[in-house]
């Protein structure tokens, strides 16, 4: 084949542009530390990329959502483990209120003592986290539990309930929800605690050994129905531990599954530019040789 | 046979070298001329007088006959060939590099991120629903995506308005260059008609047909009488000395694509078949390629708003407006007036992150710590959507459908991988070209080329000649001499 000057010219020229354009490429990669800039630089681990950056972005999410899931129910289960406390004082005192040798006198100041228990009680019905009131079902901007005792001339219980029974619902997994609150309705209202308290007051005050006595089953039933939410409470927040457990380990995972398809092996592409690094200088060297010497250096 | 028929053998020997030297000194002179072919003076020797009769004949000089211009025209037509698929591939891969610059995927500013954080502050307000702060995120974070959507179809509206100016700018180009063609084809047409065979404006000829190669695919005709006819599917485009223009007009659109510039014939209007070549490359990544990402882009978003819109009507807002009372979320008729609800944006109270009570409270009261809109809303990030690409209308496209087969984020991640492989598959295709065209050119340029060693090797070999035959002239010159002074008496 007849090679003529342009010819060697141009095959120097396309060969120092295509090592210049290799060399580019890696230096662009050590730059950013990605192998991937584009879609068009590899389709489909791009695809896989924006998928794990999605399941990142929303495990984060779901793990927030715990976190405050789990800050709501404990503080349900603190003002459950107040009332258990009252609940147990309250029971002791009317086992000692039963006594038949207790004077009336002393069966009123125990009366007193139950009525302020009584709004003890109330106060930790009415507990609130960040400002929301726990057991107010939807109703969280006003506050649930009020008591009047007034109302007792007509009603069982001085204990107003003014919010509902709504269950609030957090999401922990994709449609997985969890109903995270205890409702004022069927918490105190539906299990009769106040009413238990106030006729309990009433039958002190009045000496009426009947209702003393039942007050005490009832008072029983109440501190059993306190611990039966305590237990399936303490349940539910041990599941969604787990879960945040999971999430924190799956974020590890997919972040290193993440790193493996689009961060560049520093190591080997180092290497590779040095490589294409001496490969250019070579093809700059015999370029220049090469293009130089004719026929017109010799003839005279 | 005459006296003087030995110098007349060495004046034609003289003139011949002398021919070939300047042919020379011409290809080295235009060793570096973009386009330029290798002239070769072509000797032969003049018609011989007869000697004796069966013993030879006696030869008379030589001639320089034809100065023979060096090319492959087969190498040329094959040449321009690639070129067209070259053209076609390279503003194909231009446009669509442009195209992975705008979604800018894989990314933390991207769509798909900022859909995530969209998503992400549904489940904050449904985490606390009463309070305003979730609330205003969330309006922030609405108006984030809303911005990144509407930027994102700008960028690609510009580039379809760039395309459509390189269209006009092409067409302008191959005006021209047919033009030239038409000019260049009326000087030879005289020149060969005298018999002559002009090299440089055919080398200049076959430089034109290349440029124009690469931009459209033309049939390359070439007739006795020298000229060059260039058909275009079909029809001519220069006819020896007569050259037809290509015009632009706006004209094609429907309800989801604006009228665009397509290229027809300016004699009579029809619609110009082209189908290599960079407009070819250009008009297919419009048409086809360009506008399936814009409708699908656009589709996305209408699907995103819909849906969230209508589930935010299903609910319950702060002041317990419910059904037809709710306001919208999104509002907007055409993607450049998408917004946020105003109304929304003012009043945190009206995003409606309760679900509607059943039976309708009367009078209207809300439920503050309810949520349950608000997830339902999050909850359309994993929510089956089918597509249906028979509908027209970009907003219907997507749905919310219980057997949907795919969801929002795997709509688009699908469709950002398409355009992943089209981008990919057209820089292939531009690398193969410019590999094919190298060789092809080097080829070329091993046949048409002008080897600098060679021109001068024969540069010395012509002088030497020259000298030669002057130097017959001085003996052929003493033989006279003897011939005419010395032989009196």
């Amino acid at each position: 084949m007849r090679v003529t000057h342009q010819l060697i010219k141009n095959t120097v020229l396309q060969n120092i542009q295509r090592n210049l354009t290799q060399m580019s490429r890696f230096q662009d990669m050590l730059s950013s530390g990605k192998t991937i800039k584009k879609p068009s630089d590899d389709p489909i681990k791009v695809s896989r990329v924006m998928s794990y950056n999605s399941t990142l972005q929303q495990n984060e999410q779901y793990r927030k959502n715990i976190d405050a899931a789990r800050s709501w129910m404990e503080t349900t289960e603190d003002a459950l483990q107040g009332m258990t406390e009252v609940l147990h004082r309250v029971r002791e005192l009317t086992v000692a209120g039963a006594s038949g040798t207790m004077s009336q006198g002393a069966r009123d100041a125990i009366a007193m003592e139950v009525d302020e228990l009584n709004d003890a009680l109330v106060n930790l019905a009415n507990s609130s986290y960040q400002g929301r009131y726990i057991f107010a079902g939807f109703q969280t901007t006003t506050v649930p539990f009020t008591r009047d005792k007034e109302l007792l001339l007509t009603e069982p219980s001085s204990v107003v309930y003014h919010g509902d029974s709504g269950g609030i619902k957090w999401e922990i997994a994709p449609n997985v929800t969890i109903k995270g609150n205890l409702d004022g309705e069927n918490m105190f209202m539906d299990s009769r605690i106040f009413e238990y308290m106030d006729q309990l007051v009433i039958g002190l005050r009045q000496s009426d050994q009947d209702t003393i006595n039942q007050s005490i089953k009832n008072i029983g039933e109440s501190l059993d129905y306190v611990l039966d939410k305590r237990a399936a409470l303490g349940a539910i927040v041990h599941g969604i531990e787990i879960s945040r457990e999971k999430y924190l380990t799956e974020r590890l995972n997919f972040t290193e599954l993440r790193s493996k398809l689009q961060d560049i092996d520093l190591a080997e592409t180092l290497m590779n530019y040095n490589m294409l690094e001496n490969v250019y200088r070579a093809s700059l060297a015999t370029g220049a040789k090469i293009m130089q010497p004719s026929l017109l250096d010799f003839l005279r | 046979m005459s006296t003087f028929t030995g110098l007349n053998i060495s004046r034609l020997g003289m003139q011949a070298q002398q021919k070939a030297l300047e042919v020379t000194s011409h290809n080295i002179a235009n060793a570096s001329t973009p386009g330029y072919s290798r002239q070769i003076a072509h000797m032969t020797p003049t018609h011989p007088l007869p000697y004796l009769p069966g013993k030879g004949a006696l030869g008379t000089g030589v001639l320089v006959d034809e100065i023979a211009r060096v090319r492959d025209s087969f190498l040329d037509l094959q040449i321009r060939k690639e070129l067209q698929t070259m053209g076609y591939s390279q503003s194909r891969s231009e446009i669509l590099n442009q195209v992975e610059l705008v979604f800018l995927e894989p990314s933390e500013t991207g769509v798909n991120s900022v859909l995530n954080t969209f998503f992400d502050s549904w489940q904050e307000v449904s985490l606390n629903p009463e309070g305003s702060a979730a609330r205003a995120v969330l309006v922030q974070n609405a108006q984030s995506l809303v911005n990144t959507v509407k930027h994102t179809y700008e960028q690609l509206k510009t580039i379809r308005a760039d395309i459509d100016q390189s269209l006009e700018l092409k067409v302008k180009e191959v005006n021209l260059l047919a033009e030239q063609i038409k000019d260049l084809n009326t000087q030879i047409i005289n020149l060969v008609a005298n018999k002559n065979i002009p090299g440089d404006l055919l080398d200049r000829r076959d430089l034109l047909l290349d440029r124009l190669a690469s931009i459209i695919d033309c049939t390359v005709v070439e007739t006795e009488r020298g000229s060059v006819n260039l058909y275009l599917g079909g029809k001519a485009l220069v006819y020896e000395s007569h050259a037809f223009t290509l015009t632009t007009l706006q004209e094609g659109g429907d309800e989801n694509w604006p009228a665009a510039p397509q290229i027809i014939w300016e004699r009579d209007g029809s619609q110009a078949k082209i189908t290599n070549g960079e407009i070819a490359g250009l008009l297919y990544t419009r048409d086809v390629s360009l506008r399936k990402y814009m409708d699908d882009f656009e589709s996305l978003a209408w699907g995103i708003v819909n849906t969230v819109n209508t589930t935010h009507g299903q609910g319950m807002d702060l002041e317990g407006n419910t059904g037809a009372a709710v306001s919208s979320f999104f509002t907007g008729e055409h993607l450049e007036t998408l917004g946020v609800n105003s109304a929304v944006a003012d009043n945190l109270n009206l995003i409606a992150a309760s679900a509607s009570p059943d039976p309708l409270p009367d009078p209207p009261a809300a439920n503050p710590g309810d949520g349950g809109n608000a997830l339902r809303i999050a909850q359309l990030r994993h929510a089956g959507i089918s597509v249906d690409m028979s509908q027209t209308d970009l907003k219907a496209r997507l749905t919310l459908s219980a057997d949907g087969t795919t969801t929002f984020e795997n709509y688009f991640r699908d469709n950002i991988a398409r355009l992943g492989v089209d981008s990919h598959e057209s820089m292939r295709m531009c690398e193969n070209q410019v590999l094919l065209l190298d060789m092809l050119a080097q080829r070329r340029d091993s046949i048409s080329g002008v080897s600098l060693d060679e021109e001068l090797a024969n540069m010395v070999q012509f002088q030497l000649a020259y000298q030669a035959s002057a130097r017959m002239i001085t003996s052929l010159n003493e033989m006279y001499d003897t011939l005419v002074n010395r032989m009196i008496r």
